[in-house]
């Protein structure tokens, strides 16, 4: 069994469904945290950093649309998936214009999810990697010695 | 003609087929108009034309005839006229013989007496067998003027009376002539007596003569010069140009247009004178009859067109109004038609995924439960716990969509409400299928007697399993345990109705229930076996199919509703609700 | 007046149809996606689990990949409902008439599968796209299929093919039995008359070959432009 290591925040208000999947993610190495609603899952990316956060679409409360948007506001880096039932092309291209990395439907091939989750990792890690390097440029800049 | 009709028929057809509505009004309107007007104005054109065209022809031989009658009698008025000079001259030339008349006395008192009477004479010669003038009264002095070589003289000579043109002569007036031969006693020489009349005279005469019937009287002689005035063609001795001399006796008229005016001139000989009379009349155009025909012809004209106008505008309208109600009509029927039949195949189709759906669902529910049955009997292993769960999971999501499906299903069937053709023998059969069991845990028999050959009937299934769902299950419950229901088809032929009465050997039911049994609510079951509102619901369902429900009961004996359904339903049901 | 309201009426129903459909197939996706988590959350389990006879883990495997199928199976009757329902709203919008095809044919195979009539595709590649209002297409697809299956006897096919041949499309549902009679839909109304009347609420071309010819077609004509 493949395993990733990485820290994941499932979004969606089906419980059982978080459950399972959690459980699920879990046994493929992952950690897992989950939300049942678009405001928890605000708070939860608040103090904690996650490499992934996957997000359902049809929500109570402030959906998944308007969570994606919050989230990319507070933090731009954050990778996000949209993982939904309620598909549609509008709603798909909408999420992609607020920055999803990615649009998947459910049921979805738990291995394809794995992977968005594996690449969402790496891009992150990409961009981390960058802005420490660009730190140390900046520093090696202003520090000529 | 033939290609407005085809045209018509043609935006007719577009229209009966809906197609391309706001302009093909537009144009059928304009076509028929055309269509219209081509019906009531060629007609009227034609009628108008015809008749004109008829009169003109009545008054032109008319016409010409009273210019005949016209030109006779002034033809006759002035050869008597002129007849009458000749006369007075003959009678002169006779009464004296040459000798007196060689006395000037004599002479000049002839004179003075014609004068008196004739006051157009103008002079009086007498003149001898040689040509010699030997007396002359008159104003001038001509004695022994030699007329010997003169051509009047010569034709006088010839025909014993001689009438000359109008001329100027010596005297530098306008005169003419009048001369008579006369042989001497006993001689072969002739004499001549000679007398010169004004041409006033003439011209008098003629204007006394003209009348309004005509334009225009004149004289003209053989060469077209003028002898009178002419109103028309210019002053005495001028020239009238169109001359065409007529044969004698005869009178010819002709039509001519001179200066925009189109004439009739007629024309003839004037006996024993050099003359042509000639007559011009403008015609009938310029006439009173034709204006007044006209005038007439016009307001009636006028008059049917306004009034065609507003018939054909009335008529249009009102066509084109009918055909766009009519068509407004069939397209609100057909819109209705196409969304009930659009919801139903909607409807259909998603009873259709919903059953597509309900398999793979059972087939996941039955393996799942295959899991734990081969867990329960497989020893404890290390995630046995949460392999339950898994499958408890699995099994729960399973019946929810179930549960979303199966509503799914009843919102279908909902959306199907179709009209078709239903044998309700079939339909009996196929309700009795879903209570089969039920009645068999509770010992009743289902006793049928349907008649055969039972027409279809065209109504809504949905609604018609509905109907008897409902009574038979009533039925059930009044038997509750061991009991008959007996369902009878029965064709009322002359009525075209089909009755279909279940019958139960329940307990049956007193007079004031049986009142109530329709009403919404009521209900003799039990409290939580039933809202009560089966009846009036069946009952509702009847009347909406267009059918009746009685039902008879007496306590002890059991209970039979009849239902009685045309089998001609004209009633259609659908709408927006299906 | 009268008639705009009831168009409007008819309008929000045929949208409140479509929302319902689109709810369901939402519904039923969350559902199963459910069912495959934990049928994959069993199959880790499994794979973690050491001390298993090998038979029961093999039996295990096999029930898990069948409930995988029908998942998908459901899935992708969901996925066609789902695109079926939100087509619904949409008077007028580009669409791949094959496309549209194997979508509805999916979602009525069932209906004749039940008269055990078989329904054979017969699509042609590199059909442009044209613009109608595709749930009208759908509809009459729906209509002329439902005649048919309601009109031809068990162990028929349907042949349904579409062509193009000078910028013309046409789809040709054809049966492969002579019908004897001009198909009788069991409702006696008029859906042939509703038929033509939506056919030219398209702009498009109905014709029938006349009945008892051999194979009796319907041909749809669509220009595309």
């Amino acid at each position: 069994m493949n395993t990733i290591e990485g820290k994941v925040l499932l979004v969606d208000d089906e419980e059982k469904f978080l459950e399972v999947l959690s459980e699920r993610l879990e046994t493929h190495g992952l950690k897992v945290s989950t939300a049942t609603s678009g405001e928890d899952a605000l708070d939860r990316a608040e103090d904690q950093n996650f490499d992934a956060i996957i997000v359902d679409l049809a929500m109570p409360g402030i959906d998944g649309i308007e969570t994606l948007r919050r989230l990319k506001e507070k933090n731009g880096d954050l990778e996000i998936i949209i993982l939904t039932g309620h598909a549609s092309v509008k709603k798909g291209i909408d999420a992609m214009k607020l920055g999803a990395e990615d649009f998947l439907e459910k049921p979805v091939d738990l291995s394809v999810l794995l992977d968005k989750i594996n690449e969402a990792k790496h891009k992150r890690m990409l961009i981390m990697e960058k802005k420490s390097l660009d730190k140390v440029k900046k520093i090696l800049k202003t520090k000529a010695w | 003609m033939s290609s407005i009709i085809h045209k018509i028929t043609h935006y007719l057809t577009i229209i009966v087929h809906g197609i391309d509505k706001g302009s093909s009004y537009k144009n059928f309107r304009f076509m028929l108009y055309g269509a219209m007007f081509a019906i009531c104005f060629i007609p009227l054109i034609v009628v108008t034309g015809l008749s004109s065209l008829e009169y003109k022809k009545l008054l032109e031989k008319e016409e010409e005839e009273q210019l005949l009658w016209h030109t006779q009698g002034t033809q006759k008025t002035i050869e008597a006229f002129i007849h009458e000079l000749q006369s007075v001259v003959k009678f002169v030339s006779k009464k004296y013989n040459y000798n007196e008349l060689l006395e000037q006395e004599n002479v000049s008192e002839l004179f003075l007496r014609l004068k008196d009477q004739y006051p157009g004479f103008v002079d009086l010669g007498v003149i001898g067998p040689s040509g010699i003038q030997q007396k002359y009264a008159g104003p001038f002095r001509l004695e022994g003027y030699d007329y010997s070589d003169q051509d009047w003289y010569v034709k006088v000579l010839a025909r014993q009376l001689y009438i000359s043109n109008v001329f100027m002569g010596f005297r530098k007036l306008p005169h003419f002539v009048i001369a008579v031969s006369n042989k001497l006693p006993g001689k072969e020489e002739y004499w001549v007596l000679r007398l010169s009349i004004d041409y006033e005279t003439l011209q008098n005469y003629i204007s006394t003569v003209s009348t309004k019937a005509s334009q225009d009287i004149f004289l003209v002689n053989n060469q077209g010069v003028l002898q009178t005035r002419s109103n028309i063609f210019g002053d005495l001795l001028e020239t009238y140009p169109f001359l065409k001399p007529p044969p004698e006796g005869e009178i010819i008229i002709n039509t001519a247009n001179y200066n925009g005016i189109k004439q009739l001139r007629s024309f003839v000989h004037i006996e024993d004178s050099p003359w042509i009379l000639g007559i011009v009349k403008e015609t009938y155009i310029y006439g009173e009859k034709w204006s007044s025909f006209r005038h007439r012809m016009r307001l009636i004209f006028l008059g049917c067109t306004f009034l065609a106008l507003v018939v054909i505008i009335q008529v249009v309208n009102a066509i084109t109004d009918r055909l766009r109600e009519a068509d407004d009509k069939r397209n609100v029927a057909m819109t209705e038609a196409e969304h009930t039949n659009k919801l139903a195949s909607i409807g259909r189709l998603a009873a259709g995924v919903a059953h597509e759906i309900n398999n793979p669902l059972a087939i996941i529910d039955q393996k799942a439960g295959l899991v734990t049955d081969l867990m329960v009997f497989a020893d404890d292993f290390q995630h046995k716990e949460k392999l339950l769960k898994s499958i408890d999971g699995i099994q729960d999501a399973v019946e929810r969509c179930k549960v979303i499906t199966h509503r799914l299903l009843g919102f279908a069937r909902r959306m199907d409400v179709v009209f078709e053709y239903i044998d309700i023998t079939d339909l009996l059969r196929e309700v009795l299928g879903f209570l089969e069991k039920e009645a068999l845990y509770s010992h009743i028999r289902f006793e049928l007697a349907f008649a055969e050959n039972l027409p279809m009937i065209f109504s809504d299934r949905g609604q018609l399993q509905q109907i008897f769902l409902n009574i038979t299950n009533n039925a059930i419950d009044a038997i509750g345990e061991d009991g008959e229901i007996t369902l009878i088809t029965v064709l009322r032929e002359d009525e075209d109705i089909i009755d279909i009465s279940v019958h139960d050997t329940g307990p049956g039911m007193p007079p004031e229930l049986i009142k109530r049994i329709f009403d919404p609510f009521f209900t003799t079951k039990e409290a939580g076996q039933g809202t009560g509102l089966g009846l009036s619901i069946t009952y509702g369902l009847v009347k909406k199919l267009g059918g009746n429900i009685t039902v008879e009961s007496e306590v002890g004996q059991g209970t039979t509703f009849t239902v009685s359904l045309p089998v001609n339903n004209s009633h259609k049901g659908g709408g927006l609700n299906g | 007046m009268r008639m705009k309201l009831e168009n409007t009426l008819r309008d929000r129903q045929l949208a409140s149809v479509g929302k319902l459909l689109a709810g369901y197939t939402h519904e039923l996706k969350n559902h199963l996606a459910i069912i495959n988590e934990s049928s994959g959350l069993m199959a880790d389990l499994l794979g973690m689990t050491e001390s298993e006879d090998e038979q029961t883990r093999v039996r295990f495997k096999k029930i898990i990949n069948t409930i995988g199928e029908r998942i998908r199976e459901a899935n992708g009757m969901a996925n066609h409902l789902n695109s079926f329902a939100h087509r619904m709203d949409t008077s007028l919008s580009s669409f791949n008439v094959n496309d549209l095809l194997i979508e509805e044919l999916a979602l009525i195979d069932r209906v004749a599968r039940l008269k055990n009539i078989r329904l054979k595709v017969n699509l042609q590649d590199n059909i442009p796209p044209i613009t109608n209002n595709p749930s009208l297409f759908q509809f009459i697809i729906f209509m002329i299929i439902q005649e048919l299956t309601n009109s031809l006897a068990a162990g028929s096919v349907i042949e349904i093919s579409s062509h193009i041949n000078d910028q013309i499309i046409r789809v040709c549902l054809s049966s492969t039995e002579p019908l004897d009679t001009i198909p009788e839909s069991p409702e006696p109304d008029n859906s042939d008359e509703v038929l033509q009347f939506v056919a030219a609420k398209m702009n498009i071309g109905l014709n029938r070959t006349p009945p008892g010819s051999d194979p009796y077609q319907i041909i749809l004509t669509l220009p595309s432009t």
